[in-house]
């Protein structure tokens, strides 16, 4: 059994993966496209509470606020100026526009903010000790603000008219429209949802790791592994690759060192062999 | 009329001599220009290293010109250095050597650092432009790349350092060696000599390797911890050692983290890995002004204060990067002595004055054995040289030079 660290380990990463692949399939599910430039979002949300947090002293929480909205708006811009133009054109081009995306930010990255690595102060400094466990506050705070993230998704997208609206455009959205809801609402709202939850793991894994313009393809990679594990279009999916994910890879790496990497996609293929629409995922009529 | 035509004939002499001056002054002395390349990432993660040496670079070349240039042969020569971006791959690598060898005409192609040594030397090689280059795994010694010299031994490297670095701890019962699973072939050979080397010290050594690209290594160091290691050795980059770093202050390890490279900004490392995380953290050091076990001539030593403060003049801040001694301004150092020595910008004959000849570098006097590496590439030594983080400040630790190679 690996020591309590390595658990802890696995539960920060997977708090990591679940949020980013949430928003990644919450727009999947809405929009019919997988948004690659998720990671670059990502990024850029890091150099936002880096500017703010570390450099204006700006309290870290109002922080993480104004990251996450701000990544959201940004997503919304992407989605009513690029991609919603093009979605009468097909699926290829609005994919191929987000790949262009991970191009344009990371470069505007590069050229404004530098390509050096960046890093942001602990909000919460300290270690805490709990029984055989020793972690840094800052990683407890990963996971409880990840926890209380999904909690709320969960009850937004369950709970809530907003949410049932969601459900029902995502279900069947030419009946949905007949009943009022606005497609095009529906749309933006996703994507300022999917893309403000980039920004949330983005303010909080920044003060963990540091910040620099390609910090975005990892968890980008690890995020799409996710949601093939879990199910295209399944946010409980998401959830399960996520964990899955973040504790075989502590794991994974703690028994079998480099040959975890390998591991991890071979669940990926296996669960592609054997249920190609992933765990949750519905397989086709 | 006759004397208004002569009026006219004067007035037409007088203009003809005016413009004839110009060109019966006394001709300019014509200079003559030694065209140097150099291949860096200029983009991409890499580029903070290749922007950090490339004005460094500059400022010698400044200063080679204001003392009157390099004298070759009699004649002497200024410097014009010609930058181009490699990206840190074979692709970039191979544009970068055909734009600096086929529009740039550069005879000399110093400072390479980069991921394409290969793909770089199949375009300098056939043009017989002489490449100075750190270590590839990559190159063939057994005369593939007849004009290329190794300015940095950077996998030879590898068994001394770790040397240097147990020298000094002299407590350290074992180490962990940690490398990405890109860089880990690469340094297979060497690290298991290092390993029989520590054992006949009595020293353990153990390996484990990580994927690319990931920022916690906290199930590593617990492994390490596990295992009993107190010194652990990386290659890996300035921002990774910073996370490892701040991941064993966090479990509450003590180990000494070594890192193969030269910290690129101290400052800015401490501050990735947190000030009392990253104080004692070990790195390369190829600093001229701090070797104790390596002598440096008295004037290529001169030569690196000069460049310090004229950096510091220049720029507004002090020099902190010493990489430049080990890379950039060491091959330039490297091909001056050899050009010097040669006394011609014959390559087969400058090439024909590296296979055995002695030179001072920044980072000491070199002899490349003739008779051991009488096929290309020809390998300098090094002088492995440590520093240890004290505050913001590098201070020295621990020297293993390599004197003989290959």
């Amino acid at each position: 059994m690996p020591p309590p660290v390595v658990w802890m380990d696995g539960l920060v990463l997977s708090s990591i993966y679940i949020l980013i692949a949430s928003g990644l399939v919450l727009v999947f599910s809405i929009m019919g496209i997988v948004n690659f430039a998720h990671g670059q979002l990502y990024m850029l949300g890091a150099f936002l509470i880096y500017y703010m947090f570390a450099r204006a002293g700006i309290n870290y929480f109002v922080s993480l606020v104004i990251t996450a909205v701000a990544i959201g708006v940004l997503g919304v811009a992407i989605e009513r100026g690029l991609l919603r133009p093009l979605a009468p054109k097909g699926l290829l081009p609005p994919v191929v526009v987000t790949l262009g995306l991970i191009f344009l930010f990371e470069g505007i990255a590069t050229l404004f903010f530098g390509p050096e690595k960046k890093a942001v102060p602990s909000a919460v400094p300290g270690v805490s000790s709990i029984g055989a466990l020793t972690v840094s506050n800052e990683k407890l705070l990963v996971v409880a603000i990840a926890i209380a993230v999904m909690v709320g998704l969960y009850f937004l997208v369950s709970h809530t008219k907003m949410g049932l609206a969601m459900r029902a455009s995502a279900q069947d959205p030419y009946t949905a429209s007949l009943y009022g809801v606005s497609r095009g609402r529906i749309l933006s709202l996703t994507m300022f949802i999917g893309c403000a939850l980039a920004g949330i793991a983005a303010a909080l894994m920044a003060p963990l790791y540091y910040v620099d313009p390609w910090i975005g393809l990892t968890p980008l990679i690890m995020a799409l592994l996710a949601i093939v594990i879990g199910g295209l279009g399944s946010v409980l999916g998401a959830v399960v690759g996520g964990a899955l994910l973040g504790f075989s890879g502590t794991f994974l790496i703690y028994y079998l060192g480099p040959w975890s990497e390998l591991a991890a996609f071979v669940i990926v293929i296996a669960v592609l062999l054997f249920r190609p629409e992933g765990i949750f995922g519905r397989p086709k009529a | 009329m006759k004397k208004k035509l002569m009026t006219i004939s004067v007035v037409v002499l007088a203009l003809a001599v005016l413009l004839m001056l110009p060109a019966c002054a006394a001709p300019e002395p014509e200079v003559a220009t030694l065209k140097v390349g150099c291949i860096m990432p200029f983009s991409g993660p890499a580029s903070p290293w290749g922007d950090a040496i490339k004005p460094q670079m500059e400022v010698y070349a400044e200063l080679i010109n204001e003392d009157g240039g390099i004298e070759i042969g009699g004649e002497t020569y200024q410097v014009e250095m010609f930058f181009a971006d490699g990206e840190y791959s074979p692709e970039g690598g191979s544009r970068a050597a055909k734009e600096l060898v086929y529009d740039k005409k550069v005879s000399f192609i110093v400072g390479y650092y980069g991921d394409g040594f290969p793909a770089t030397a199949a375009v300098t090689n056939p043009e017989k432009v002489i490449f100075i280059s750190k270590e590839h795994p990559d190159f063939d010694p057994l005369g593939k790349h007849p004009y290329t010299v190794i300015g940095t031994p950077v996998i030879e490297f590898v068994d001394t350092q770790i040397l240097a670095f147990v020298e000094a701890h002299p407590g350290t019962t074992k180490v962990g060696d940690l490398e990405s699973t890109l860089v880990e072939p690469m340094l297979a050979e060497e690290i298991a000599q290092a390993k029989s080397e520590l054992e006949e010290r009595g020293i353990g050594l153990v390996s484990q390797t990580h994927p690319v690209g990931i920022t916690d290594f906290t199930t590593y160091l617990v492994k390490f911890d596990e295992e009993g290691v107190d010194l652990i050795y990386t290659w890996a980059a300035t921002g990774y050692v910073a996370m490892m770093a701040k991941q064993s202050a966090e479990q509450g390890y003590d180990w000494y983290l070594c890192q193969a490279g030269t910290m690129l900004d101290p400052y800015e490392f401490a501050e990735m890995a947190g000030y009392e995380a990253a104080q004692g953290t070990m790195s390369d050091w190829p600093c001229p002004w701090a070797l104790k076990k390596v002598e440096v001539s008295p004037e290529l030593l001169e030569m690196a204060g000069r460049i310090a403060d004229r950096y510091q003049e220049k720029y507004g801040e002090p020099m902190r990067y010493m990489g430049g001694f080990g890379y950039g301004l060491q091959h330039m150092s490297q091909l001056f002595a050899g050009l010097e020595k040669a006394g011609t910008l014959d390559p087969d004959q400058i090439m024909d004055t590296f296979k055995g000849g002695t030179f001072d570098t920044f980072l000491g006097e070199y002899t490349l054995s003739g008779e051991k590496t009488y096929g290309s590439p020809l390998v300098f030594g090094y002088p492995n040289c440590l520093s240890k983080l004290e505050g913001y400040e590098e201070v020295y630790a621990s020297e293993h030079p390599i004197l003989e190679i290959l």
